[in-house]
């Protein structure tokens, strides 16, 4: 399955093993600063009051990853050391630009894309374009395979805004549009 | 047979006709998806020791064959970790679907049918692992790849249908969301 979600319902959630044990939960998404992806997790042990633990779990150690529970082969996952998250951070608060040097808003969400292939697949911006008057405006845009990240501000195609959607249920197969015409652009 | 039907029942010593206990868990084992052994008190008896779980109680042939447990998972079994029953059921790509109410199983071979879900069930073959946290079940997207609508939950199955934008789908029944999907 291929639900969309936004990145930070993800805390909280257990980190199951397929063999039904669940040491930890996820405390907190680390985003690689240089590319927007997902670099990995930092875990907590369980519950309101659990206690963080130094182990990290690796964005590639993921087997799957869905609205419920984050999924690891097996409990080996789950023992890299903070190390792995070096050069992490949040990509919340960036700002989006066209390579033509519109400002289309600020990052407020990562958007995920569920299963077994789980991938960075959008951004949810408060837009500050279009009609101030309704106030603060948020809406999704796709990220491309590769994008330029600087910390502050993420670089994008122009033709990322044609496939800006209101509302997360249409997103996903902008998203599939956005890429095959960036493919298409290559070839 | 349901397994909250067998547990309690009487394991009794066809040689002397005595009491051993009663069955008090399983050991499940999730690579070949059947009890291997039951659990009685704090010993176990491997299924192929019993002659299966009869009309009214489990017979074995000699008590000596009620031993203590030797392996992890046999250790696992006696504490009631490897019992799929009272589980949250997630799938390998992190959708939890319900937990499990009971359990269905052949009498005779120990093979885990079904486990079922409120109104719902799951192939028995789908099991990845049980552990003290949930049961793990195979993909639902393993299943479309090979046809199995039939085997998926009715949560899976709008899922599935949520995925692909299916117009009517909350108002569908299961049997129904089947059919659109393999349209």
């Amino acid at each position: 399955m291929s639900a969309l979600l936004r990145a930070t319902t993800l805390v909280g959630k257990p980190v199951l093993t397929l063999d039904g044990e669940s040491p930890v939960e996820v405390k907190d998404v680390v985003f690689d600063t240089g590319s927007g992806r997902i670099l990995g997790f930092t875990m907590r042990k369980h519950g309101f009051l659990g206690g963080p633990v130094s182990e990290t779990l690796a964005w590639s150690d993921v087997h799957g990853l869905g609205p419920d529970a984050i999924v690891v082969a097996d409990a080996t996952k789950l023992t890299k050391g903070d190390g792995a998250m070096a050069g992490g951070g949040d990509v919340i608060g960036d700002r989006i630009i066209t390579e033509s040097g519109t400002d289309l808003g600020v990052v407020v969400e990562v958007v995920v894309a569920t299963g077994s292939a789980a991938e960075v697949v959008g951004f949810e911006i408060e837009s500050t374009s279009g009609d101030q008057s309704r106030g603060a405006h948020h809406v999704f845009i796709p990220m491309p395979d590769t994008l330029a990240i600087s910390g502050e501000n993420i670089v994008v195609p122009d033709t990322a805004e044609d496939f800006i959607r209101d509302d997360l249920s249409g997103f996903g197969s902008a998203v599939d549009e956005f890429r095959s015409k960036l493919a298409g652009k290559v070839t | 047979m349901r397994w909250r039907s067998a547990l309690h029942r009487e394991v009794i010593d066809t040689g002397t006709a005595e009491s051993l206990g009663r069955i008090d868990g399983m050991v499940f084992e999730p690579a070949s998806g059947s009890i291997v052994a039951l659990v009685v008190g704090d010993k176990v008896v491997d299924w192929s020791d019993t002659g299966g779980i009869g009309p009214d109680a489990v017979t074995v042939s000699d008590s000596p064959m009620l031993r203590d447990p030797q392996t992890d998972l046999e250790r696992a079994g006696t504490e009631g970790l490897t019992d799929p029953t009272s589980k949250r059921v997630f799938t390998e790509e992190g959708f939890e679907i319900g937990t499990v109410g009971d359990i269905e199983f052949d009498a005779t071979t120990g093979v885990v049918n079904k486990l079922l879900l409120g109104d719902d069930q799951i192939n028995g073959a789908r099991i990845l692992g049980v552990g003290s946290y949930a049961v793990v079940v195979s993909s639902a997207t393993r299943a479309t790849s090979t046809g199995d609508l039939d085997e998926l939950t009715k949560t899976e199955l709008y899922e599935l249908a949520r995925e692909r934008d299916l117009d009517g789908r909350s108002t569908m029944s299961k049997a129904e969301l089947a059919e659109a999907l393999q349209r």
